[in-house]
């Protein structure tokens, strides 16, 4: 076996010498710069910039940057376009040095039908950019046109092949058999943490302010680490620098306002909101659940080459549901009278804030940087609980007389409370070698807090807190060479006093004959700070529990990813991608230990392995009106534990055998869509308990005898759920008439759309989440199946556009 | 699967959209030779040719858009008949705000209006001078029980045309000043705005029953006397046994002006609420008594300025009937006050 310094040195050898052998390839100049919306100065990510004369091409970053080296002594004329964007002719003469351009201004031509499409319009754009293996974009459009996503990030991205979703109620999501916690979501380059509201089981961002959504599946590159599965990585916008405008989504519920403007001669800003009150649930059955989030965005354009951005973003949850006056109409509708005294309750209060700044610096045309400081925060604060008092009779056989009645007290809970504080500063320096290279380094630190505890059955279960901190450094080097893009990159990190960790990666694409592309990525990962797993108490995880595995070694994965892609015309394509995913080191939490020494959570983390493997086909793109994707995924995923399922091999929780996922948008008319999404995912494993141990003590203050149970099952997801289906549909369309219309007519906004959703209209075919064992009398061999989209429901949404 | 949908939507293309091209039959009734139009603008955001949008549901579900163009540039087809830039005739430019047919969607009917603004200039030695506005309303009576849309917009846009020409030549021939009572449909003065948004708290009492509401309108200025005109309403309301929170759309308002500041107006409205009993051990209510349908109706006099914006307020009465399921049927009445602002 090839020892770990061996390679490393071969890592490092290998991309400085190709470094240097390309930088001495590159006496030639560079043009480099921005490109951006004429009108509101917003940068553009993935503009065109090609060369006719040379047949060379490059395009923008998802900073709007874009680097064009290999040039020669001469004048040479380029194109620049963008989808929507009339394409503007640049000529430079290069003399004797290389330049940087004064920003790139392109103006928006009126929108063509054959342009109103919801995927990218070049389909191999996103993988000529960031040369990303496993990467799929996502716009505002492209999610506004997901019926069942509800304008939410991460419903969105659980229509994306090789994304599902976890619990019926919950945001989070898996990426090929990954754990939900091993997803990184980055806004802007911070790291967010649960960027989940609780109360509608969505994401924190107001897809308002989001420019778009890259999210990379698997194999990515070196400039990011800390997770083993996949990186959501969001930009937003910085705001329009011309003039003010808005959107105003009013509702009883959930409104939402963003404004975009101008300050001063070189900055724009951006403040969005929403808020979420639930009004009936409040005032019919007194529970009281809102959420708020809230974003500001500052940039200054400083001049052509620098930039500073201000972002602020908070987001807070507080959700009390108490299904106790529910429950009493249930028994006066059916005629019964057992929810008396019963007491279900949700109490959840989340908080998020995270607040950066970030310079970007043209230092030459060659050198561009980009310097990040940020703080980033959560807290979470979850309880849950089921309290039940009943009298049980106990009977004496022989003289019915002395009968007794006990009070019996139901009484199970968890409280789960996490907090995590991240300080971060990071810098990448982007180094245009030569036309054929460009080499991207960078450094990283951060700073953590983290304070875990817990109480199950109200027994504590201790106390974590901990202040670790993490050094990464990466370099990668993009290398152009013909039909070859190749990416080697290596990254170090170092989680407190530990030693250093390595993780080195490659992504390559060779264009083929026939418009066929070949991809392959091979890359090593460690994660230092993992998610616990608590569905087994709670009853719907909708939160990650952020542990940091201080004296533990990082959780590892390695991914190797090949994949093929046949551009059928213009705007479509057909991909295949297989992957198998490693997983030597992985940690799991086992709440439900009853042995009385194990209390402490850290206790009971197991450290396991396992693996992923899978193939994923979709065909993506649009033909005349009709725009979006189809995609199959067929997936494997299994966990081992040695203290779990006896040792050996179950299926992962959250793995699907099939998944089949359609997303269709047909827009008429600008002004009329009609949008549908279908899915069918094959059922999950559970452990399906076969015995109840009761749990008995004695209060001696109020003279109960209170249990709470715990279901022991024969093995670790020893059954398959059914399989599930969802067809949604929605249409979005600009009013002509009515209320709606005379409303923005007052606000003098240009236009007001409606979108009318309708869920679940597969409604007929039961969708089981979960077989709940009876244990009543008659019905001890009984399970009562649990799921989620019985019935049909209409959504409105209303928007007035300035 | 992606190519069994692609021919499923392109069949499906044939119906979900359509554009209708019309004739506009100028009015040739009226003489005009006393006015010319030096220029017709259309400012609309609209399409030059646009002049109705119709949305018909195919197999009961899928909605389809109709848009109806005139065959020639709406502001040439108006132009027809009245003569371009003459000597010795009262010359115009006119502007044209707003110029669209919709059916408007009350409870009882559904009638067409021609809903536009049309600024009117007076141009005189190559300069020109605002005059006043002709908003129109104009409700449109069918010649025949079953007209196809072609059909009914083109007789309605030859009708109005008529009215039109009339309205033109009721202004004054000589730079004076202007009242808006010249015709029903001009209107001059800057505080006149194009559309009013009316928006009241109120509060109604009765015998154990008491409730708030909020309700919101939208209004164009008033060239008729009677005016119908539609609201939503959010109320809340406290029985004795259970309050209620509900909403209602397209509450029909039917008004009668009386005089510069005051109306009469009565309205009746249907609201969907749900239920929140005080006492659930008591009253034993199930899920279906969760919800209750409330019929009501308030007989006001409104004091309303007319055209111009400032507080409006209302009182009157209110009789309401609540429905909730298995219980007897309630009704109840009290007296209404109304407080707001039209903008």
């Amino acid at each position: 076996m090839i020892s770990r310094i061996k390679i490393i040195r071969w890592s490092v050898t290998v991309v400085a010498l190709l470094s240097m052998f390309l930088c001495a390839n590159g006496q030639r100049y560079a043009i480099s710069g921005y490109i951006t919306d004429a009108e509101t100065k917003e940068t553009l990510i993935g503009a065109s910039v090609f060369e006719p004369a040379t047949g060379r091409g490059v395009v923008s970053d998802r900073y709007g940057f874009f680097q064009f080296a290999g040039l020669s002594v001469d004048t040479h004329v380029f194109t620049v376009s963008y989808v929507g964007y009339e394409p503007f002719t640049l000529e430079i003469k290069i003399t004797d040095k290389s330049i940087t351009l004064p920003e790139i201004k392109l103006k928006q031509h009126p929108l063509e039908m054959d342009e109103v499409s919801i995927v990218a319009a070049s389909p191999d754009r996103a993988a000529d950019r960031q040369v990303e293996t496993s990467m799929m974009e996502l716009s505002p459009k492209t999610i506004q046109s997901i019926p069942a996503a509800g304008n939410d990030v991460f419903s969105a991205i659980k229509f994306l092949p090789g994304i599902d979703r976890t619990e019926p109620f919950s945001p989070l999501f898996t990426v090929r058999g990954g754990e939900p916690g091993e997803n990184a979501v980055m806004l802007d380059g911070v790291m967010i943490y649960n960027p989940y509201h609780s109360s509608i089981s969505s994401g924190i961002f107001n897809t308002q302010t989001i420019k778009s959504v890259d999210m990379l599946v698997g194999g990515f590159g070196a400039e990011y680490g800390g997770r083993n599965s996949s990186v959501m990585y969001i930009s937003t916008k910085d705001g329009n620098s011309s003039e003010w405008h808005g959107e105003i989504e009013p509702s009883t519920f959930h409104s939402k306002i963003f404004f975009e403007f101008p300050v001063g001669g070189k900055g724009s800003a951006i403040i969005a909101g929403r808020y979420f009150f639930d009004v009936f649930s409040y005032f019919i059955f007194q529970n009281s659940s809102y959420f708020y989030d809230f974003n500001f965005s500052y940039t200054n354009r400083l001049n052509d080459r620098n930039r500073l951005t201000f972002k602020y973003f908070q987001s807070h949850d507080r959700g009390n549901i108490n299904f106790n006056t529910f429950y009493k109409y249930l028994d006066n509708t059916l005629g019964w009278d057992i929810y008396e005294n019963f007491q279900f309750n949700f109490i959840n209060q989340w908080t998020n804030q995270a607040t950066t700044l970030i310079h970007k610096w043209i230092f030459s045309p060659r050198i561009y940087l980009r310097t990040q400081v940020y703080y980033s925060s959560h807290s979470s604060d979850n309880f849950s609980g089921v309290d039940f008092k009943f009298p049980v009779v106990i009977e004496d056989e022989t003289d019915a007389t002395n009968n007794d009645t006990i009070n019996f007290w139901l009484n199970t809970s968890s409280n789960f409370n996490n907090q995590i504080q991240d300080f971060s500063a990071k810098t990448k320096i982007n180094f245009m070698l030569s036309k054929f290279s460009t080499l991207t380094t960078g450094l990283e630190y951060n700073r953590y807090y983290f304070r875990n505890t817990a109480e199950i059955n109200d027994i504590d279960q201790g106390e974590l807190k901990s202040m670790p901190m993490q050094w990464s450094v990466f370099a990668e080097d993009k290398f152009e060479a013909g039909p070859v893009i190749l990416r080697p990159g290596i990254r170090f990190s170092k989680y407190d006093k530990k030693s250093w960790h390595y993780e080195p990666r490659i992504n390559m694409v060779v264009a083929l004959p026939a418009k066929l592309k070949l991809r392959a990525a091979w890359g090593t990962y460690y994660q230092y700070v993992i998610s616990m797993n608590t569905n087994e108490v709670e009853m719907n995880q909708a939160v990650d529990y952020y542990f940091p595995l201080s004296n533990y070694q990082p959780s590892k994965s390695v991914h190797y990813i090949a994949g093929i892609d046949k551009q059928l015309n213009k705007q479509s394509m057909l991909s295949l991608d297989v992957y198998y995913k490693e997983i030597p080191r992985i940690y799991t939490f086992d709440i439900n230990q009853v042995d009385t020494d194990v209390i402490m959570l850290s206790d009971k983390l197991q450290q396991g392995s396992g693996n992923a493997y899978g193939a994923e086909l979709s065909l993506r793109g649009a033909y005349k009106n009709l725009s979006g994707w189809c995609s199959y995924s067929l997936s494997w995923a299994n966990r081992t534990y040695p203290n779990l399922n006896n040792g050996e091999k179950y299926p992962y929780d959250y793995n699907r055998r099939h998944t089949l996922k359609i997303v269709a948008n047909y827009a008429i008319t600008t002004n009329l869509e009609y949008n549908a999404s279908f899915t069918f995912l094959s059922g999950i494993y559970r452990s399906i308990e076969r015995v109840r141990q009761d749990y008995y003590y004695y209060d001696p203050q109020t003279e109960q005898l209170s249990f709470f149970p715990i279901w022991i099952s024969n093995g670790k997801n020893n059954a398959k759920m059914p399989s599930q289906i969802n067809l949604d549909m929605s249409i979005r369309k600009r009013l002509r008439f009515g209320f709606g219309k005379q409303l923005s007519e007052v606000f003098h906004a240009s236009e007001s759309y409606l979108i009318v959703t309708i869920r679940n209209l597969t409604f007929f075919h039961r969708n089981v989440d979960y077989y709940y064992p009876m244990s009543l009398p008659r019905w001890e061999d009984k399970y009562l199946p649990v799921g989620t989209n019985y019935i049909p429901s209409v959504g409105l949404s209303y928007t007035i556009k300035f | 699967m992606f190519t069994c949908i692609i021919n499923i939507e392109c069949r499906a293309q044939k119906f979900l959209t359509d554009t209708i091209y019309v004739e506009f039959r100028g009015d040739s009734l009226i003489d005009t030779d006393k006015i010319s139009i030096v220029d017709i603008q259309d400012s609309r955001n609209e399409h030059p040719h646009f002049v109705r949008f119709e949305t018909k549901n195919k197999y009961m579900f899928i909605p389809m858009d109709q848009e109806i163009y005139t065959r020639q540039p709406l502001a040439q087809a108006i132009h027809s008949g009245i003569s371009e830039n003459k000597e010795d005739t009262n010359r115009y430019v006119l502007d044209i705000i707003k110029f669209e047919i919709e059916k408007k969607k009350h409870r009882f009917s559904k009638p067409v209006y021609l809903v536009a603004d049309i600024r009117v200039y007076r141009y005189h030695d190559d300069t020109i001078q605002y005059l006043g506005t002709l908003y129109y309303d104009y409700l449109y009576q069918p010649l025949a029980k079953k007209e196809s849309v072609g059909e009914s917009t083109t007789n309605l846009l030859s009708k109005w045309h008529t009215e039109f020409k009339i309205d033109l030549l009721t202004i004054p021939s000589v730079s004076q000043q202007i009242t808006h009572n010249i015709t029903p449909n001009f209107v001059t003065g800057p505080r006149v705005k194009s559309l009013y948004v009316n928006s009241y708290g109120g509060a109604f009492v009765g015998i154990n029953w008491w409730g708030i509401q909020s309700e919101i309108y939208f209004t164009r200025p008033e060239t008729n006397t009677r005016n119908q005109y539609v609201s939503g309403i959010i109320r809340y309301q406290n029985n004795p046994d259970y309050e209620s929170l509900a909403l209602g759309k397209n509450s029909e308002h039917f008004s009668l002006r009386k005089g510069n500041n005051f109306m009469l107006d009565a309205d009746l409205n249907i609201l969907l609420g749900f239920c929140k009993w005080k006492d659930i051990e008591i009253h034993k209510p199930t899920l279906y008594q969760l919800f209750d349908i409330e019929l009501s109706s308030v007989q006001s006099i409104i004091y309303n300025p007319l055209n111009s914006g400032g507080m409006i307020a209302r009182v009157g009465i209110i009789e309401n009937v609540s429905y909730v399921y298995n219980k007897k049927l309630k009704f109840q009445a009290g007296l209404f006050l109304g407080l707001g602002i039209k903008l």
